[in-house]
């Protein structure tokens, strides 16, 4: 497995963890509330939880008598903590979590990352209770195949070549209702957002810390070079340049009963 | 203008805007909720109605509402629109025809504010 790109021991990956909970918390909160599901007794599954911010959130919604689990690779930038909160360090990969135990699981903007995507899926489904439901939101970079100016095209060509050679797959969002048809869930349902954003807005700044991260390995990679980022991050402080970028898919099934 | 070409007197029209209406409406109400600025009192004004299932939304915000209150979606066809009125029996309606919205601009508001309103 290649290695991840956005470990969390890079400088300033807890501040831009904590931008994309920003960001993308009140999306993924309104699909798992969409769901009906969460109540006070239910049992949740995080996978890829970050900085633990959505499991946090589950663990009060499911309160009392409930419990949510948050699993990650590395639990290294939770500070959330929480009673009925049990953070785990592991690989989805591997197996599924507590088989048929879950009333939910979710995973977001986790499985571009891993390599072998339909295990982590599988093993996703299976840790679903018969009846339970399985939420993942994903990206798909579809939006920057039509990104303007012609020079922050190339950025993003650069970025995806980068990406590709990384084992990363930036359009997994539009794989993810067959695969979940594939295993048999029932129920399967979906939609596809993106935020419209200009320089200096929160987007932008969430783009400029993450190329600001990356920059040495997206160098040293030959795929982008200075001054091609530079002209995109003169683009995410520019308040009069309007932009789509990444499009998330969230999908959603139910797993069969038994 | 070129014309319209999903005219309201094509057949299936206000069965494929009923469909419309239900495909997007989550969405519209969604993003009208998060708004936060339809409340009692407020006024609206929604352009290219269709069907005016969109009023209905409107509406829900609006109900608790003890004085009269107006709603003025504007279409280029009004039909699919008075249908809907029709469907709210408890509402009562002014429509008119008199006044031409098809080749008013959008400035038109003040113009079209009589054209089609609902009262409760």
């Amino acid at each position: 497995m290649p290695e991840y790109v956005l470990g969390h021991h890079l400088k300033g990956e807890g501040s831009r963890l904590a931008l994309m909970s920003e960001l993308l918390d009140p999306m993924h909160r309104r699909y798992i509330e969409a769901l009906g599901i969460i109540k006070p007794g239910a049992r949740t599954l995080e996978v890829g939880c970050g900085n633990g911010s959505i499991s946090a959130w589950l663990a009060e919604q499911v309160s009392p008598g409930g419990k949510a689990v948050a699993v990650d690779l590395d639990l290294s930038l939770i500070e959330v903590r929480a009673p009925n909160l049990e953070l785990r360090q592991g690989d989805i990969v591997a197996g599924p979590v507590e088989r048929g135990s879950f009333d939910l699981a979710t995973a977001r903007a986790v499985l571009h990352h891993v390599v072998d995507a339909e295990a982590a899926i599988k093993n996703l489904a299976a840790s679903v209770r018969p009846g339970g439901a399985l939420l993942l939101i994903e990206p798909d970079f579809l939006p920057v195949s039509v990104a303007e100016p012609p020079e922050v095209r190339a950025f993003w060509d650069g970025w995806l070549a980068w990406s590709r050679e990384r084992g990363i797959d930036y359009y997994i969002g539009r794989e993810l209702a067959p695969r979940l048809a594939a295993l048999g869930l029932t129920q399967i349902s979906g939609n596809v957002e993106t935020a419209i954003y200009n320089g200096g807005s929160r987007w932008a700044d969430y783009w400029a810390q993450t190329i600001t991260e990356l920059r040495g390995d997206l160098i040293t990679s030959g795929k982008l070079n200075d001054e091609l980022v530079d002209t995109f991050l003169d683009h995410c402080a520019d308040s009069h340049w309007w932009t789509e970028t990444i499009a998330f898919s969230a999908v959603h099934g139910r797993a069969p009963d038994a | 203008m070129p014309q319209y070409v999903l005219g309201h007197y094509l057949k299936g029209e206000g069965k494929r805007l009923a469909l419309m209406s239900e495909l997007l409406d989550p969405m519209h109400r969604r993003y009208i909720d998060a708004l936060n600025i339809v409340r009692p009192g407020a006024r609206t004004l929604e352009v290219g109605c269709g069907n005016a299932n969109a009023q209905s939304i409107l509406l829900l915000r609006l109900e608790r509402i003890t004085e009269t209150r107006r709603l003025l979606p504007i279409d280029f066809f009004f039909l699919a629109a008075a249908c809907w009125c029709e469907g709210h029996a408890d509402l009562s309606f002014s429509w008119s025809q008199d006044c031409r919205c098809r080749d008013s601009p959008l400035g038109s508001y003040q113009k079209c504010r009589n054209t089609f309103w609902v009262i409760i």
